[in-house]
């Protein structure tokens, strides 16, 4: 067993910095060929630069201050430009995060594969031969129809495709080394799933080896050979998967793993029914229109959706993405109009009346979003975010300020900091300042889109830990809207699983993680990452 | 859809535009004071005498009858006859459209070839000399007037260098060399501007694109950085540089009949000019529906490329 890849004392720190602070400092990872080395971390712990350092695309101003990095022997820092761009995508090959920005919009997948052959071979080879490759690689990520899917631009692909393709042309100089940046983060978990043995079974076919870096310890638990743990720019523990899954030797470790959301409800306790605050009924949402001549295409986002939601109830809707889920969320919002269907929010029906009506019932129904980097103005300093809120609904400028700043304590954070910018904060906190800001209206209902799905465990742990919380305080109804079950099921009340549009099967959580009734649910737990190892 | 469908759709739609288009040019010149009848019967014409021209002309039908009737006269490639020289208007606009093209195409071809390689290194070395340095003549090209800048290369590179002609036009039938030769100095005045903003609106374009995703993957290809630059990122960063170069040449419209007076072409510009002047309704007219024309077939012309540079846009 050869090791292809060998990271020894890296050490990477802003360029000219004379303060000695360091972005990842002192860094060892060998990648055995043949095996998955997972880099696990939160964001800011540097596995990142870690990968970006090997490829010799750091960002501008980041650069190596010492160590050295081989890949098959070969030392890396210091390498001439020339032979870095060698060496890239030919002897390392890097899959991204997101497949639908990483590959190029305006170029043809085969485009986008028939460079590598152009710029890496010595003489250009001929258009027939090209194809050929191009194809067989293709072919070799299992993707039906490969002829075809090779005139095709990356916005005619679904995301496991788009993530294919990406294999596809890592793997089509036959690399030795993989890198892989959070290469599933963004899919949903089915694809996930198909991706990570895809990745598995190239392992064991080609004998490369692969860097895997990962948040989640879910998919640690089902792909990774070596697990190196890494925080705040250092490597904290490292070791076999099973001897860092099985018994952590470091706090930190044990942290992660306990994070990873399991699907054991963190209130279990049988809830007493309590009055509907909202009720739903054949809520149908329908995307585009008949064109001039008839052509247009019309999509059922959502069909004849229809539920309760009791005081203090926390009803989870699980589907993947293009499920209808969010859809659903914003027509009972009303942040869209339904076609047709009703909301009864409190004794009245807004899912038809006009935005004037709809003014003073907005109060009672308020929504966190997922992305708390882009939800918060970044000109406003928060407390006055919050206190416009608060305004709005007729209190004087003082009240305001003593309301958001029980609110800010409410969700656990000092109510000094209301004069300070969003970028001042990490993004639990921001998504505390969300969800703060949503409960200044003093709201019944309270929809959660997907307001976990971007934090780091640990923080999202705490995040679901104050919903919980919240609820239970101020008995407030929730509707929580996610991709993943495990979280729903840490949560919520009752689920209701979506799927094309549709709510295909719903009951007490209890019930569905025991006893799913609908394939899909099923299939949904059966590919949720790590079920196995992490129990 | 199919190239095609979307090329018939598209021209189908501009339709409107034009028809727009012919009724302000028919409307402004009726609003305008002044009576050409009476500036074209002369000084010691009665009013019966200018009462026949008024009928000759169909001066005194209703408007909307005068418009369809006009625009029927149109439609079969008749734009009426200069009042002041009793020439067809088709004719004269004939005789002139040759050096208002010529410069226009060639300035617009200059400023693309210059522009966009200096708006791309710009944003790809971001804050080095080549971007200051570009950013700072820019804004000297919005700043300093087209006349200003014409006299500023006559005197350095005709009186002082004797490199070009002062002025004048020569038809490309007379060789292509004395052509472009004569071109050249208006093409230079004219292509600052251009140059400026199709610079700045490249940088732009580019920099953003060049923080993508894709750009990245394309160096972790491997790919030379001149690839990355200017195959990956120019062709997404081409969208909003093909619109500028649309609105550029709806603008140069204007710049083009300043040009053609201090170099002296006789061009469009010129036309319009003395006709403005003279209060030559039917060439006036005439010029206004070329222009549109001219203007409405760019901008369709810039609406296909889109197709080309971006098939995300087909799709729509």
């Amino acid at each position: 067993m050869t090791a292809v890849l060998e990271i020894r004392g890296l050490t990477v720190g802003l360029t000219g910095d004379a303060d000695g602070r360091r972005t990842i400092r002192d860094i060892d990872i060998t990648v055995p060929s043949g095996e998955i080395v997972c880099v696990v971390g939160e964001s800011g712990s540097g596995k990142s630069v870690t990968a970006f350092s090997v490829m010799g695309l750091l960002p501008d101003g980041l650069t190596p201050m010492g160590g050295s990095i081989k890949v098959l022997g070969e030392e890396l820092i210091g390498a001439p430009d020339q032979r870095m761009r060698t060496l890239r995508g030919s002897r390392i090959g890097m899959i991204f995060q997101e497949p639908m920005t990483a590959l190029n919009p305006v170029m043809t997948v085969r485009e986008q594969l028939a460079e590598l052959l152009v710029w890496h071979g010595n003489a250009r080879p001929s258009k027939a031969e090209i194809n050929r490759r191009v194809l067989a690689a293709l072919e070799d990520m299992l993707l039906p129809n490969a002829a075809q899917l090779m005139q095709a631009y990356p916005h005619q692909l679904s995301g496991g495709q788009r993530q294919r393709v990406m294999i596809a042309m890592a793997m089509l100089l036959e690399p030795v080394l993989l890198i892989a940046d959070e290469p599933t983060t963004a899919l949903d978990v089915t694809t996930q799933k198909q991706i990570l043995v895809l990745i598995k079974d190239l392992v064991k076919r080609k004998n490369i080896g692969v860097l895997f870096i990962t948040h989640d310890f879910g998919v640690v638990a089902d792909i990774a050979d070596r697990v190196v743990v890494m925080q705040k720019g250092a490597v904290v523990e490292s070791g076999s998967a099973d001897a860092v899954l099985g018994s952590p030797a470091q706090a930190y470790t044990r942290l992660l793993i306990d994070s990873v959301p399991k699907g054991i409800q963190i209130a279990t306790a049988a809830r007493e029914p309590t009055a509907d605050v909202l009720a739903v009924k054949g809520l149908e949402m329908t995307y585009g229109q008949r064109g001039l001549f008839g052509r247009g295409r019309v999509t059922h986002a959502v069909r004849g959706a229809g539920f309760t939601l009791g005081r203090g109830e926390i009803l989870g809707v699980v589907g993947e993405s293009g499920s209808g889920k969010s859809t659903l969320a914003r027509c009972v919002a009303r942040l869209m109009k339904p076609t047709s269907g009703e909301i009864n929010l409190l004794g009245t029906d807004i899912a038809a009346v006009s935005n004037a009506t709809l003014r003073p019932h907005r109060r009672y129904i308020q929504v966190v979003f997922q992305d708390p980097y882009r939800s918060l103005n970044p000109r406003l300093s928060v407390g006055q975010s919050m206190i416009e809120g608060v305004v709005n609904f007729g209190a004087s400028p003082q009240v305001a300020r003593d309301e958001v700043a029980k609110l800010l304590e409410l969700v656990g954070m000092d109510p000094h900091v209301m004069h300070r910018f969003p970028h001042e904060f990490s993004g639990g906190q921001r998504q505390r300042i969300c969800i703060a800001r949503a409960l200044a209206s003093e709201p019944q209902v309270l929809i959660a889109d997907e307001a976990v799905s971007a934090l780091d465990v640990t923080v999202q742990a705490q995040v679901l830990k104050l919903f919980a919380d919240l609820r239970s305080r101020l008995g407030l109804a929730m509707l929580f809207i996610t991709h993943d079950l495990r979280v729903a099921g840490e949560l919520c009340d009752r689920i209701m699983v979506m799927k094309s549009g549709e709510i295909v099967e719903s009951g007490p959580t209890a019930d569905i993680f025991a006893n799913p009734q609908h394939a899909y649910t099923r299939a949904l737990f059966a590919a949720a990452p790590g079920r196995e190892r992490l129990q | 859809m199919a190239i095609t469908g979307v090329l018939l759709k598209r021209s189908v739609s501009v339709i409107p535009v034009l028809g727009v288009v012919a009724l302000i040019a028919f409307m402004l010149l009726r609003f305008a004071s002044g009576d050409p009848v009476a500036q074209l019967a002369g000084d010691n014409a009665d009013a019966a005498a200018i009462a026949a021209i008024r009928a000759r002309l169909g001066l005194d039908q209703p408007l909307a009858m005068q418009f369809l009737n006009w625009l029927w006269r149109m439609l079969h490639g008749d734009l009426g006859t200069s009042i002041v020289s009793g020439q067809p208007v088709t004719a004269l606009i004939a005789q002139r459209v040759g050096p208002t093209v010529a410069v226009s195409i060639t300035t617009i071809v200059f400023s693309v070839l210059v522009g966009v390689p200096i708006g791309v290194l710009a944003a790809w070395r971001r804050g080095g000399w080549l971007d200051r340095f570009a950013m700072w003549t820019s804004v000297t090209g919005f700043a300093v007037p087209t006349f200003a800048i014409g006299y500023f290369w006559i005197y350095l590179l005709s009186m002082q260098f004797r490199l070009f002609p002062v002025q004048g036009y020569v038809p490309l039938s007379d060789g292509l060399g004395l052509f472009l030769w004569h071109l050249t100095l208006p093409t230079l005045t004219l292509s600052l501007v251009y140059i400026a903003l199709i610079a700045r609106v490249a940088r732009t374009s580019m920099l953003e694109v060049l923080s993508e995703d894709f750009v990245r993957t394309a160096r972790a290809k491997g790919l030379p950085e001149r690839i990355v630059v200017f195959k990956h990122a120019l062709r997404n960063a081409a969208v909003p540089i093909v619109s500028i170069v649309g609105i550029g040449i709806a603008l140069l419209i204007g710049g083009v009949v300043v040009t053609e007076s201090v170099f002296n072409l006789p061009g469009l510009g010129r036309l319009t000019v003395d006709s403005v002047l003279a209060r030559d309704y039917p060439v006036i007219q005439g010029v206004i529906i070329v222009f549109g024309g001219a203007y409405v077939a760019i901008n369709l012309l810039v609406d296909l490329s889109y197709t080309f540079f971006d098939p995300r846009i087909s799709q729509q």
